[in-house]
């Protein structure tokens, strides 16, 4: 990229400019029950220049290379209140490879073979099973950064996933199941393991078929990490995001305690668990990722920014600036969100359950910053005199994130992580969600229908 | 020089049948917030698709050169030989204005914009306010005749706000409008929404009653019913078993429901669709009845059907079935007197195989009071039946255009 950009919007009047560029090379293949496609073969390649003048932003994006006039038409539109001042940091240069280690040379037509393997074990799980898509994902993202405080920062992995739908039917019941997994740890079925997809979606299928519609109400209820994840991430993690934060439940509680002393949430740029693919090791305003402690022993303690955010609030920088790609401007965002691990374990906290629901696979989620939160639940299993007994049909949660730390009582040793897509403002970037199991006293659950 | 008609030029003497979708737009984004920022945006792209003996393929670049073609035919080597992999053949295309202004127009019009909205900033806490707009060209040419090239431009403005109470934060509200023509924005209606809101929510009660009606507002329609609905009326949905809906059944003999890229002035409006078909009006369901599911080439031929013209895509997918503007025609003849959601969050949650849905009203009022922990269950097919009728005018919001409607058989508590 070319440096010289940068010195031109200095010399017309930037006080900071900065500029991207997002290169990935994309491959996704579909192998549905009856078809084999390439559904996208690509490059996606571009340039953001942005520029900070008098107290504004003004970006200019183009797929193609910027030029110097570019630069003139970044200035030009920088309108505003002329209010944003931001951190500026000490000069780094730094290339950052994050290699796989499972990775494996294969052509097209070998994966979409192995893909074809895969369905076919799909469609003999049960003979109820009418159709599967299966979806696979790879790509080679590479990240460039440059701005006038001398950042000179390159950041390349690859990031690659199976999206599994499969739907059942018996009669005029139709049920799904969804598998969905990306890692950055290298080729997908190798990581994440033939046997290990196979049983998930088996079990989900068949537990579709047979689980018990749960009555709308109250419920002790231990969340498992897929769930927690989901939770950290939509009920609490966006609530922290300093954009939205300043604005929401969160900071008139900065400093007091809203769950037990053992509760910590943590938002990471790293984190060696397969499936945690918020790997932001330098944000896209090139600041090193740090862990920022959300919920620190129970109190509130800090918030994602982003330069501006940074300076807004008086807070040391995190790395949670982030674009989907040149199209989009830099806004705060998450990367592994987890509540971290306890000193409970798993078999205890079951044991101690007397009645309640077991919430193990969630299916998407969203959060108001009034602190209201709902999720749905594709596997779960109701709990009876301290043993997981029955699997119960698809369900949705919702409630009051700070009601529901608060109700907090027990947090497990071991941890895991999710992969997924956090959607905000139109934007779409890969994160990381995970955590303990964690048990709630109460939480409000309700069958899907009924 | 390498061009749309280069490239299906060589595919043509490599032996393959193909297809270039392209994009060229430009954009600008306003944002005031905490921090303002302008964004111009140029985007350019090509979509590859090539056909041979019963194979597809597909690449995609965002620079067109030789080597987006060598990526498709690469891609098509993988592909399954399939007889329903057909390229479309020529159509002729009525052409409809879609095109109203220019990017510096646009420019000073969200100056006017924001000045119009200042007096909301009054007394609503703004966290964010948006101007979008986009000229755009798109052009689809195949090496079958397929020749078909138009402009379009859209606009936005878009509020995010909430009311800080003394006791209470109040959920984020969305209020926007998005038209083809900047003449027909009307910034007035984003201002008497707020004004609304800022009103019923003075005060917010917890909802102590279970209802089994609801009036849903075009906004509420837009995010729970249309999402559902666009998947379920998919002929590809359909054929593979994942649509509850069959044809020729009966729902409910009080609406007709249309999916019709010919309104001009509606975003997602067009002259063609994503292969460079000519749009057509569609008849989803009349008075009630399931007549006709959405289709594209592939779809309609696997499945013995009349092609809807339906494709929707980006330059970096190829085309899949996509509603376009959905008309929702139902009598203005019920009474405003039950639970009305406004906004509801978690459809994404739903199973959209089974139609099945339980999603938070995050938004809602009963009475002219806010109502907050509402939970709304139900299924596609039951609020299908279940709707009685609409209230008050028209309106479009997302890719819906309807009343507000009254719709009974749902569960809220």
């Amino acid at each position: 990229m070319n440096y010289s950009l940068l010195d031109y919007a200095q010399q017309l009047g930037a006080s900071f400019a900065d500029l991207r560029r997002i290169r990935t090379k994309e491959l996704s293949l579909l192998v549905t029950e009856d078809r084999e496609i390439v559904s996208t073969n690509g490059v996606d390649d571009g340039y953001s220049l942005r520029v900070l003048y008098k107290g504004n932003w003004g970006y200019y994006s183009s797929s193609e290379e910027i030029i110097k006039e570019n630069v003139k038409d970044a200035i030009e539109s920088a309108i505003g209140d002329e209010t944003v001042n931001i951190v500026y940091l000490q000069p780094k240069h730094d290339k950052v490879e994050i290699k796989p280690k499972l990775q494996v040379n294969k052509s097209i037509e070998e994966k979409m073979n192995d893909l074809k393997k895969l369905r076919e074990q799909i469609l003999r799980l049960d003979n109820r099973v009418k159709s599967v898509s299966i979806r696979y994902y790879e790509g080679e993202v590479h990240r460039e950064y440059l701005s006038t405080d001398d950042r000179d920062i390159t950041v390349d992995y690859t990031l690659s996933g199976l999206s599994i739908v499969v739907t059942g039917r018996e009669g005029d019941n139709i049920v799904s199941s969804t598998y969905s997994k990306y890692t950055y740890i290298g080729y997908p079925l190798e990581v994440l393991g033939e046997e290990h997809i196979l049983e998930t979606i088996k079990r989900r299928i068949q537990n579709q078929f047979i689980g018990e519609s749960v009555k709308a109400d109250n419920y002790e209820v231990i969340l498992a990490p897929e769930v927690v994840g989901v939770f950290a991430h939509e009920a609490v993690g966006h609530l922290a995001e300093a954009d939205l934060a300043i604005n929401g439940i969160l900071h008139p509680l900065r400093g007091k305690l809203i769950a037990p002393d053992f509760v910590n949430i943590v938002d990471s740029p790293l984190q060696y668990y397969n499936s945690a693919i918020g790997v932001v090791p330098y944000d896209d305003e090139g600041v090193e990722g740090r862990d920022v402690y959300i919920v620190k022993n129970g109190v509130v303690n800090e918030y994602l920014t982003d330069r501006f955010y940074s300076a807004y609030l008086g807070q040391k920088p995190t790395g949670n600036a982030r674009a989907e790609d040149f199209r989009n401007p830099v806004i705060v965002r998450m990367r592994n969100t987890f509540i971290s691990a306890g000193e409970h374990s798993y078999e205890e906290m079951v044991r101690e359950t007397k009645y309640g629901i077991l919430l193990v696979s969630p299916r998407g989620g969203q959060t108001s910053p009034d602190g209201t939160f709902q999720f749905g639940i594709q596997e779960g299993y109701i709990i009876q005199n301290g043993e997981v007994t029955k699997p119960i049909k698809m369900a949705g949660i919702s409630g009051y994130t700070l009601e529901t730390l608060r109700d907090i009582t027990a947090v497990s040793k071991q941890l895991d992580f999710s992969s997924g897509f956090c959607g905000k403002e139109g934007q779409s970037v890969p994160v990381g969600t995970g955590g303990a199991y964690v048990k709630v006293k109460s939480m409000k659950v309700g069958g899907l229908v009924g | 020089m390498v061009d749309e008609y280069s490239i299906v030029q060589r595919a043509k003497s490599l032996g393959y049948q193909a297809e270039v979708f392209s994009v060229k737009a430009k954009s600008l984004q306003i944002k005031r917030g905490e921090q303002f920022y302008s964004f111009n945006l140029t985007d350019y792209g090509y979509g590859v698709r090539v056909f041979k003996d019963g194979k597809t393929g597909f690449a995609y670049s965002t620079a067109l050169d030789d080597k987006v073609l060598d990526l498709a035919i690469e891609s098509a080597k993988a592909s399954k030989e399939d007889k329903f992999n057909v390229i479309p053949s020529p159509e002729k295309v009525e052409k409809i204005r879609l095109k109203y202004f220019e990017l510096d127009e646009a420019r000073e019009k969200a100056k006017e914009y924001a000045e119009a909205l200042g007096e909301v900033r009054n007394f609503a806490n703004v966290i964010g306010e948006y101007y979008d707009f986009t000229v755009s060209q798109i052009k689809v040419v195949n090496t079958e005749g397929v020749d078909v090239t138009e402009e379009r431009s859209l606009g936005s403005v878009s509020l995010v706000f909430n009311f800080k109470r003394d006791a209470f934060i109040t959920p984020e509200f969305y209020e926007g409008v998005t038209v083809r023509d900047l003449s027909k924005l009307d910034v007035e209606k984003i201002k008497d929404e707020v004004t609304k809101k800022n009103e019923i929510y003075k005060r917010r009660v917890v909802l102590d009653r279970k209802f089994k009606e609801a009036i849903f507002t075009p906004k509420a329609v837009a995010s729970l019913l249309s999402p559902l609905l666009s998947y379920a009326v998919s002929l590809e949905n359909v054929y593979r078993g994942k649509s509850t809906l069959k044809e020729g059944e009966l729902l409910n003999d009080k609406i007709n429901i249309y999916d019709n890229p010919l309104i001009e002035w509606a975003p997602y409006s067009r002259s063609f669709d994503g292969e460079g078909l000519p749009s057509k009006k569609v008849c989803i369901i009349d008075k009630g009845k399931v007549t006709t599911f959405l289709s594209n080439t592939y779809w309609s031929r696997k499945a013995g059907k009349e092609n809807t013209h339906s494709s929707s895509r980006s330059y970096s997918s190829p085309p899949v079935i996509s509603s376009s503007v959905l008309d929702i025609d139902v009598a203005a003849n019920v009474e405003d007197d039950v639970i009305v959601v406004d906004q509801v969050q978690g459809v994404h949650t739903s199973n959209f195989d089974t139609g099945e849905f339980s999603v938070v009203g995050s938004v809602a009022w009963y009475d002219g009071v806010a109502v907050r922990e509402v939970v709304i269950t139900g299924t596609l097919k039951e609020m299908l039946k279940g709707i009685i009728g609409g209230i008050g005018v028209k309106d479009l919001k997302g890719n819906v255009y309807t009343r507000s409607l009254k719709i009974s058989g749902i569960n809220i508590a």
